[in-house]
């Protein structure tokens, strides 16, 4: 058994990939080499398009990581021969077919919802003042106001994209699950875990989890490389 | 001065200095710092066992001299031990709750759904907690499990599986140890882990129990002990993911937030945290990386040298640049909170600390402190007082004390830091040798011919009796197992030896410790090495009877028997080569080949017959009885006994009287049930009548209930059914006894049946 020595990590939407560094941090020291994708979140085809250009150009097998709306990218891209697992965090894993989009089209009742202001423009947004609590609820509330003020702008056809041929049914994967996720319900987590056939651990954390744990974050994808 | 009858108690002697000082509680409250409502605690003796620091600080404020500053840390101490004694100390029972846990709601939240959840089907109710060390995931497995509490009617369970130390429990003692908890009895635990893990899960079907298995290794040490019902839940706590368990939910536990971590701190140093400020704590947190062992390490390091602020440390904290060079990156958080206590320990302390790194076991009291340390058992007492203090160890049950996983690890770093390979080397050599030469001691204290040594090395601790030996012996086994396996090693062959020589007799009242076949092992291998091939007949003849006896291993006994015989006919070992045949016998006749058991039955009796050992003679006969009695040669069987019983009884035979009294009823017994099998049913009464009083006055209850049994079913035969019910009662007593439940209740069963007519034959 080969251990895998590179990760390739897959922001979600409204953020870019400086969340990822304290993940990046405990991976780095641990001696693995950490390739951050600065996916511009306008349209699924080009996230995937970016994700693959970082597997193209590394000299053997990674772990390719995705938290939120990156699951989608990752479900995707993931078939890429460097793509050797994959590593959910909080993340959407769609079906054939299927796009973030339509997966949350239909929230259960009950069910938290994120707080997605209508497109303007092609562009969603999420409510500022609402930032805190639904998105990075585990993060002190200055740092959460500078990433709602600092929020990248979501493109509609990211959200309408649909995979083509995921990735889950040809790598083995592994799931975060955050238990305290006001974005993507944990129950709606769970669910594409299972049918990912995933290997679950839970995390106390908000959606942000890869910022507040990422010591948590970390363990799950070294247990991937292995 | 008073005369001192009754020895006085730490309340007693506490209110005296107060009255004596004049001070009123409040006044000693604050000259001291403790809270008036504790001195109220401790004058009226609900407090006896006060910890170290707060006795110093007693004695400070109330300016003692030194010998009654000594007496009284030392009441202190005697009550901290008591506390220990009087603890409940179930098997595998769940320990305290720590009284200032702090935060993890959403953690016990989900704990919670999964001891609810786990009912619906396809959910094993089986949950693992993991994170690295360091995070609390011990105390919170624990704090759950009490809250949890009302939800297993049947009891909770807690075993720690050592998964970081060297030598993890395997998952067969592990079963035994669940086992014992569950009330079976030694005897009765199956000698094979299949067998165990089905007897356990039999016993946990249906039944509302939670498992805690703390620090787990592996998951092939995880595996057999997880119930198969749907009723019972496990709580494991491990620094692995344990990848390979399936149908496990897992949690990979988190740091403290800020909020909960400053909190935590905040109650540890208590009156304090007005005076360090908000600001100051919530930073130390920050510095502990939410750890709460780190915070509990760097609270207690404040609280009890009151001498520095929070700021202060918060500055050397954050200016450590110690290299530490085994400890991992995630680590060095918590190592840099350890180095903050260890370098206000003194000289002398500090050397203890870091020398007992070296200890092989588990856990380690006083004696061997004193001896990691070079200093007296006295001055080990208060080191080891200050270093529970600071948090730097755990004070266990009964005067035992043991390092978390990560502290060691710290103190073997200081160790290689500190002391020159040269000092290491002697280092180890000291407190190797010293187990060795404690447990060899011990052992010898079993064996017929030794009994108490005369004079014992100076430098070992002093045992009294047997049972002082035996407990040492049984709380120390890791640590001397350990020292034998690094002295064979290292080529310390004769000491390895007659440690393993030692343990003969000692073996044998610790019948079903897992322990024995490594131990002739290395002992077997060391007399080999020796060139020495009796005494390796020696080892070969105990490996045969850890496969005879506890193990039920026969084949495996019958190898080792004819390498034994095969060595000791070549030393001219006869003892052993006899020793050799009779493990033999006892092998071939449970194999059912009677013939060949016979015969080395046979030719063990002669060879201890012409040496004159007339006690092991006698042993073979009823050996030889035996076998007989088993290929239903029930005439030749009674001859055999009746031979040995006229032996017994002739004074003149050479025997050892307490032999010969001992077996007298046994063969007794058995000449009454060959009586039983001819059909004398009349006269085997009588003999058996007469065997169970003799069993009764020396208190053999083991022969004695299966020979009421034998009796009590003669006399049914015979239709003599009231004795015959008063025989089957008396019998399911005895059963009872000896923990045979499922004897007893047969016997119960049959004494409550009604009368029947004699069966026919």
């Amino acid at each position: 058994m080969t251990t895998i020595k590179n990760v390739v990590l897959v922001h979600g939407a409204f953020v870019d990939g400086s969340g990822w560094q304290g993940v990046y941090d405990e991976l780095t020291t641990d001696g693995f080499h950490v390739r951050i994708v600065q996916n511009p979140t306008l349209s699924l085809d080009g996230d995937v398009a970016a994700t693959r250009r970082v597997l193209d150009v590394l000299d053997g097998p990674a772990v390719l990581v995705g938290h939120s709306y990156g699951g989608a990218v990752i479900s995707e891209a993931g078939t890429h021969p460097n793509a050797a697992a994959l590593a959910y965090i909080a993340a959407f894993a769609p079906d054939k077919g299927e796009s973030v989009g339509t997966l949350i089209a239909d929230p259960p009742p009950g069910a938290p919802v994120a707080p997605i202001l209508p497109p303007r423009d092609g562009f969603l947004y999420l409510d500022r003042d609402r930032f805190h609590g639904s998105f990075a609820a585990d993060l002190p509330a200055q740092l959460a106001a500078f990433m709602a003020d600092a929020q990248v702008p979501w493109g509609v056809d990211a959200l309408a994209g649909a995979v083509n041929e995921p990735a889950w049914r040809h790598r083995p994967s592994w799931y975060l699950v955050a238990t305290e996720d006001r974005m993507i319900p944990p129950a709606a987590q769970r669910v594409m875990a299972e049918r990912a056939g995933s290997f679950v651990v839970d995390a106390i954390g908000s959606h942000a989890v890869y910022v507040s744990q990422p010591a948590v974050v970390a363990e799950l994808i070294r247990q991937a490389a292995v | 001065m008073v005369p001192i009858t009754d020895p006085l108690s730490f309340a007693e002697v506490l209110r005296r200095h107060r009255h004596a000082a004049r001070l009123t509680l409040e006044q000693l409250s604050e000259a001291s710092g403790v809270s008036a409502r504790s001195l109220s605690n401790m004058e009226r003796g609900r407090s006896r066992g006060p910890q170290h620091r707060t006795v110093t600080a007693l004695a400070d404020a109330l300016a003692l001299d030194e010998s009654a500053r000594k007496q009284l840390i030392e009441l202190a101490r005697d009550g901290r031990l008591r506390d220990h004694w009087t603890r409940p100390t179930g098997l595998c029972a769940l320990p305290r709750s720590v009284g200032d846990f702090t935060g993890r709601a959403a953690e016990l939240a989900w704990t919670n759904d999964l001891v609810r959840a786990g009912a619906s089907p396809g959910a094993a109710g089986v949950g693992l907690i993991t994170g690295p060390a360091g995070l609390g995931k011990t105390t919170f497995a624990v704090r759950a499990a009490h809250a949890l509490r009302s939800e297993f009617p049947d009891g909770v369970f807690f075993l720690d599986l050592f998964g970081m130390s060297p030598h993890p429990v395997a998952a067969g003692e592990a079963l035994a140890l669940l086992l014992r908890a569950l009330g079976v009895a030694d005897h009765e635990i199956p000698n094979d882990v299949p067998e165990r893990a089905s007897l356990y899960r039999s016993l946990l079907e249906g039944k509302r129990v939670l498992v805690v298995l703390d620090n787990a290794a592996s998951e092939e040490q995880i595996r057999p002990l997880l119930p198969s019902g749907s009723h019972g839940r496990v709580l494991i706590t491990s620094r692995r993911l344990l990848a390979g368990l399936e149908g496990v939910r897992r949690l990979s536990l988190g740091p403290l937030p800020v909020a909960e971590a400053t909190e935590l701190l905040a109650g540890i140093v208590g009156d304090r945290s007005a005076s360090d400020g908000e600001p100051a704590l919530t930073q130390l947190a920050q510095l502990c990386g939410g750890l709460p062992l780190a915070l509990r390490i760097i609270g207690n390091r404040l609280v009890s040298r009151p001498g520095w602020s929070a700021a202060e440390l918060v500055a050397r904290l954050a200016n450590e640049e110690r290299r530490l060079e085994q400890l991992s990156a995630g680590d060095l958080k918590i190592a840099k909170a350890f180095g903050m206590s260890y370098e206000q320990l003194a000289v002398s302390a500090r050397r203890v600390f870091r020398r007992l790194a070296l200890v092989p076991g588990r856990d380690f009291d006083a004696a061997l402190a004193a001896v990691a340390g070079g200093i007296s058992a006295e001055d080990a007492w208060d080191a080891l007082d200050e270093l529970v203090d600071l948090g730097l160890l755990q004070d266990g049950a009964s005067g035992r004390y043991r390092f978390h996983d990560l502290v060691r690890l710290f103190a073997r770093d200081r160790l290689q830091a500190e002391d020159t390979a040269t000092e290491r080397d002697a280092l180890i050599e000291t407190v190797t040798s010293w187990l060795l030469r404690m447990a060899t001691t011990a052992g010898r204290w079993f064996e017929p011919a030794y009994g108490r040594p005369d004079r014992p090395d100076p430098d070992l601790a002093h045992l009294s009796s047997p049972e002082e030996a035996d407990h040492w012996l049984r709380v120390n086994v890791d640590n001397w197992l350990g020292a034998l396996r690094h002295m064979a090693s290292i080529g310390r062959f004769a000491a390895v030896l007659d440690c393993a020589e030692s343990m003969n007799w000692f073996s044998d009242q610790w019948m079903h410790a897992p322990h024995w076949y490594e131990v002739f092992t290395l002992g077997a291998e060391a007399a080999d090495v020796l060139g020495d091939p009796a005494r390796q007949a020696k080892q070969l003849n105990m490996l045969a009877w850890v496969h005879l006896v506890p193990r039920e291993d026969l084949e495996t006994t019958l190898r080792y028997t004819a390498q034994a015989i095969d060595l000791a006919t070549r030393s001219g070992a006869t003892v052993q080569i006899a020793l050799a045949h009779h493990h033999a016998g006892g092998a071939l006749r449970r194999l059912g080949r009677i013939d060949e058991a016979i015969a080395a039955e046979t030719q063990a009796a002669q060879i201890h017959k012409a040496n004159g050992d007339m006690d092991r003679y006698c042993h073979c006969l009823g050996a030889l009885g035996t076998c007989l009695r088993d290929a239903g040669r029930h005439t030749e069987a009674l001859e055999q006994y009746l031979a040995l019983l006229a032996l017994l009884n002739d004074d003149r035979s050479g025997m050892t009287p307490s032999v010969a009294a001992f077996l007298r009823p046994i063969v007794l017994a058995r000449v009454g049930e060959c009586l039983g099998s001819l059909g004398h049913r009349a006269e085997a009464i009588t003999k058996l009548t007469e065997a169970i009083g003799l069993m009764e006055q020396a208190q053999l209850p083991v022969p004695q209930a299966r020979s009421l049994e034998t009796l009590a079913a003669l006399l049914a035969d015979e239709g003599r059914t009231g004795e015959s019910r008063h025989a089957y009662a008396r019998a399911a007593e005895v059963y009872e006894a000896i923990d045979d439940a499922e004897a007893s209740s047969r016997c119960r069963d049959l004494a409550a049946a009604s009368p029947q007519p004699p069966k026919a034959g």
